[in-house]
């Protein structure tokens, strides 16, 4: 009895394989022999031959060379209804921006790895996009590159730059908004009111009551400051650019945090005319600008 | 020498010692030593014209000399030391300094020594005793005018003496030394080539020859700095004690008594030195005073007071703000060589006026028990047990009284504190007096402690000896002090982010442009212009670092740095260029005005400026009053900069 399975058997087989397939890891790569496995009729190359390729034709498998071998990865089933309405250069682009996961891939990348002509990338881009199966996005390194993501990931923290980016332009007024009031939290958490006079006092050497970075962030999380989702690591970001600033010094042995008094900026030198004049370097006696002719003196000396 | 500080050197004897003077010392600044003959040559100028400004100017230390033997013949040659020029700007800083401690009588003769360069005691004492003029001096054609006035309590010659005696031993006055009127460089080599010729017969290796000359060198010179330090330097007995020695049962009551009266009594100043005003040892006298003013600043009045008290009981031991010759490093390495001062001396002595309660504020209640293990031992090795029955007893009072405060919460704690010490004791021996001796301690440490945790580190503990001795860093602080002044600048000149950006590269060292923005937390398009004008102004440099072997700008690495030296003296020649415009402008302001500054001054005038001046006139020099006030008070304030960008 050798009869020749209907192709309606062939699909059922296929379909009946393909769901096995799934079962295993998303990036698991099956052999041939694997799939012979699963191919019903113990070991009928003939057979399995012919459910491989259905399983090609329906785009259910890919294959992919390993070593000299052929391999072959399930491929998910949105996927594989996707695909069926891309064209053949729209699914080779999708296939490579999808391996590009978070961190999505350039234009001229895709260029050179499908080997395509510029313009047929582009029209295949626009068909997918159109679909909504990829999309566009800004990375912080490279501001001025075309990069593509699939439509349904985040980028990665290395392309948007975390938290402190919207649309990969630094949000500065979001960073000082946060930087000043952790300001005015750590003031008041490290100048402690004196009760007979009213006057600022210190608290006690060896005092560990200074917040800590945890204290921060958890103080942060329940302010209300922000919706986006800070990690305490970011917090850290903030704390060391306030400690740059010299508003805030580490304590007790690195772990905490407070806030301390900024000497004046003005010095004789910030004060003086010459320490704040913009042709100070080419002021000399005798020279176009002097002493006896500038309008910086004359200005300061009527303040 | 920068072309900026000659300039400023220059202005500043013109001033004072008029132009010829300061056409000399404008030449020597600029070609260094040389010969009377050099000078004719140059300035061509009379030679004896040249050479009574040389004598002024020596007379003043402004101008050293040195005898070279030449072809037989001894060569005279001559060099300007212009820091002793810039400290001219200083006299009236320092007359107020030595008023503050000295009183008018102090005033008195340091500026009449300032005045005279220096003087034989006993030709100043006679000079006073005639003297009924006014005595000025003159910076910068302002009179910070120290006059003896006629109505004013006479003093007497006696008490003179004894100030001037005190400022000696305090060494705001030294004792003229025969190397203080000698190019150093030449004093220098002359003791160098002395001690080659002495070890040469020891027959040493040329290596450990000179070694030995080194080191030999450095305690010479040292010596020489420091000039006589013995306990009487300067002194001599008194001929006939004045009075009689006290009866024999006084002196077995007291002994202190028969000691500090001999030490009185029997030593005076010897009228056969010569003195000068010791520059650099007003320089340690300032530093101090910055050093409060910034710990005011970080901790309030109550610490900044303790600190100052603190720092002046040491102020003895410091002769100058740098070392030349003994290195530094050597007292940071041995520990044991540091000056320190221990709570307990410093107690002994501080100002009962200074009021020590209502600063430090009791720490509230800690959230969890782990904080409260913590507290109170954050410093190193605090908590050491004490060997010492007593410090023992009152450190561990210490802690009683902070967990205490802890327990209680507010702020009665220092009521239970005085009780708690006299729980112990509750016989009457330990009396209110005492505790209260005991809990001034107690807050005297607690100041020290706070002046120590700041990461300023205005002070460092060094041992747990009588509740704790501390040491100063200067050196360290001498850096904070500097980088603080930059920073002002750089906050002035490029606002918080210029600000903010400098300290990061200082921290991180070398960082790419990239880098930088991202952990300030900044654009890196913003950034560029401020790193730019930072390298543009010499706070901060560039390296480039190729990538490849071949050098090719896209393949470089373009990496910031902060290099304090070159930044600090950077803003040191900005600092300098910006007094001599000060001093500029002001000749300026004067010059438009001398027709009625000359009429101003005529005595008639003077006598009844009302009558003599018109309302327009007295307009005028009203404007030019308050001018010249502001200028000069520029130019202190600029001064004050100075002196720590380049003295501290
Ligand atoms: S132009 Fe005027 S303000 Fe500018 S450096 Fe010269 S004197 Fe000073």
């Amino acid at each position: 009895m050798t009869a020749q399975p209907s192709q309606a058997s062939i699909e059922a087989m296929s379909r009946a394989v393909y769901e096995q397939c799934l079962q295993a890891p998303s990036d698991y790569l099956f052999s041939v022999s694997e799939l012979q496995d699963l191919v019903p009729g113990k070991n009928n190359l003939e057979l399995t031959q012919k459910v491989l390729n259905e399983l090609l034709r329906t785009r259910s498998l890919s294959a992919l060379t390993r070593g000299s071998q052929t391999v072959f990865r399930a491929v998910p089933k949105d996927f594989a209804e996707k695909v069926k309405n891309m064209t053949a250069d729209e699914e080779m682009l999708y296939g490579y921006i999808q391996e590009s996961a978070r961190e999505g891939i350039w234009t001229k990348q895709l260029k050179m790895k499908s080997n395509m002509h510029s313009t047929a990338v582009n029209k295949a881009l626009k068909g997918l996009e159109r679909k909504k199966y990829i999309k566009s996005i800004k990375s912080v390194n490279h501001p001025a590159r075309n990069i593509y993501m699939l439509y349904e990931l985040t980028p990665s923290i290395e392309v948007t730059g975390g938290p402190w980016f919207t649309d990969s332009e630094l949000d500065k007024e979001f960073v000082n908004e946060l930087l000043t009031a952790i300001t005015k939290f750590m003031i008041s958490k490290s100048f402690p009111k004196l009760p007979t006079r009213g006057a600022i006092g210190s608290f006690p050497p060896g005092y560990t009551g200074y917040p800590t970075l945890n204290q921060v962030y958890l103080w942060v999380k329940s302010s209300n400051l922000t919706e986006v989702d800070l990690a305490e690591a970011d917090i850290r970001s903030l704390l060391d650019v306030l400690v740059y600033d010299g508003k805030i010094e580490r304590v007790v042995g690195g772990t905490a945090y407070r806030a301390v008094r900024r000497p004046d900026s003005v010095n004789g030198f910030t004060e003086s005319p010459c320490g704040r004049c913009p042709v100070f370097n080419l002021c000399k006696e005798g020279g176009p600008v002097s002493a006896s002719n500038c309008v910086y003196f004359e200005d300061w000396l009527n303040a | 020498m920068s072309q900026n500080a000659t300039e400023l050197c220059v202005l500043l004897v013109k001033d004072i010692y008029g132009e010829v003077s300061s056409r000399v010392v404008s030449v020597l600044l600029e070609l260094g030593r040389l010969p009377v003959s050099q000078l004719v040559r140059q300035l061509k100028l009379p030679e004896k014209i040249i050479k009574q400004t040389l004598a002024v100017l020596i007379q003043q230390h402004l101008v050293v000399h040195f005898a070279h033997l030449e072809t037989g013949q001894e060569v005279v040659y001559y060099e300007c030391e212009w820091t002793q020029v810039y400290e001219l700007l200083r006299a009236g800083r320092i007359i107020r300094a030595v008023e503050e401690r000295f009183g008018n009588n102090g005033a008195l003769i340091v500026s009449n020594l300032l005045q005279l360069g220096h003087a034989r005691v006993s030709d100043f004492i006679a000079a006073y005793g005639t003297s009924t003029k006014k005595s000025k001096i003159t910076v910068n054609g302002k009179s910070d005018a120290l006059t003896i006035e006629d109505e004013s309590p006479i003093t007497s010659i006696e008490t003179l003496k004894s100030v001037m005696a005190d400022m000696l031993k305090e060494r705001f006055l030294v004792q003229v030394q025969e190397h203080h009127m000698h190019i150093r460089t030449d004093t220098q080599n002359t003791l160098r080539a002395q001690l080659i010729s002495q070890l040469r017969k020891s027959q040493l290796s040329e290596n450990k020859l000179g070694k030995e000359v080194d080191r030999q060198m450095k305690i010479k010179m040292q010596e020489l700095a420091d000039g006589d330090i013995s306990e009487h330097a300067g002194m001599k007995r008194k001929v006939a004690p004045a009075s009689k020695p006290r009866s024999k049962k006084r002196q077995k009551v007291s002994i202190y008594d028969l000691i500090e009266q001999e030490e009185e009594e029997e030593w005076e100043i010897n009228e056969n030195i010569v003195l000068r005003v010791n520059h650099e040892k007003f320089l340690v006298l300032f530093r101090n005073a910055e050093l409060v003013s910034l710990a005011e600043g970080r901790h309030g009045k109550v610490s900044s007071q303790v600190y100052a008290e603190f720092l002046k009981r040491l102020e003895g031991k410091y002769f100058r703000c740098r070392e030349l010759y003994s290195a530094d490093d050597d007292e940071e390495e041995d520990p044991k060589k540091r000056i320190k001062l221990s709570v307990l001396e410093l107690s002994k002595t501080f100002s009962k006026d200074i009021d020590l309660e209502n600063s430090i504020v009791a720490a509230p209640r800690p959230p969890k028990k782990k904080a409260r293990k913590r507290s109170y031992s954050d410093d190193e090795g605090e908590d050491k047990p004490r060997t010492n029955g007593y410090k023992k007893k009152v450190n561990g009072k210490g802690k009683c009284r902070q967990s205490d405060s802890e327990d209680d919460g507010d702020d009665d704690d220092d009521l239970s504190d005085l009780e708690e010490l006299n729980d112990d004791d509750d016989e009457e021996g330990i009396d209110a007096e005492n505790r209260k001796k005991k809990h001034r301690m107690e807050l005297l440490k607690q100041h020290m402690q706070l002046l120590a945790e700041d990461s300023w580190k205005f002070v460092r503990l060094e041992s747990n000896r009588g509740l704790g001795e501390w040491s100063v860093n200067y050196k360290e602080l001498g850096k904070l002090m500097r980088h603080i002044e930059l920073e002002k600048v750089v906050e002035e000149t490029f606002g918080e982010m210029g600000l903010r950006l400098l300290r990061i590269i200082k921290d991180k060292g070398k960082l790419e442009e990239k880098q930088v923005a991202s952990i300030a937390l900044l654009k890196q398009k913003e950034i560029r212009s401020i790193l730019t004008g930072l390298q543009e102004n010499g706070y901060l440099h560039l390296q480039e670092v190729p990538k490849t072997s071949i050098p090719q700008v896209s393949r470089t690495y373009f990496l910031w740095f902060h290099d304090s030296d070159r930044a600090i003296q950077s803003l040191i020649t900005d600092t300098h260029k910006a007094m001599s415009r000060a001093i500029q402008r002001t000749n300026v302001e004067r010059t438009k005005r001398s027709s009625l500054l000359e009429k101003w001054e005529r005595t008639d005038v003077q006598a009844n400026v009302e009558e003599y001046l018109t309302t327009s006139e007295k307009r005028e020099l009203e404007i030019w009053l308050s001018r010249e006030e502001k200028l000069l008070c520029q130019l202190m304030r600029l001064d004050k900069t100075m002196m720590i960008l380049r003295d501290f």
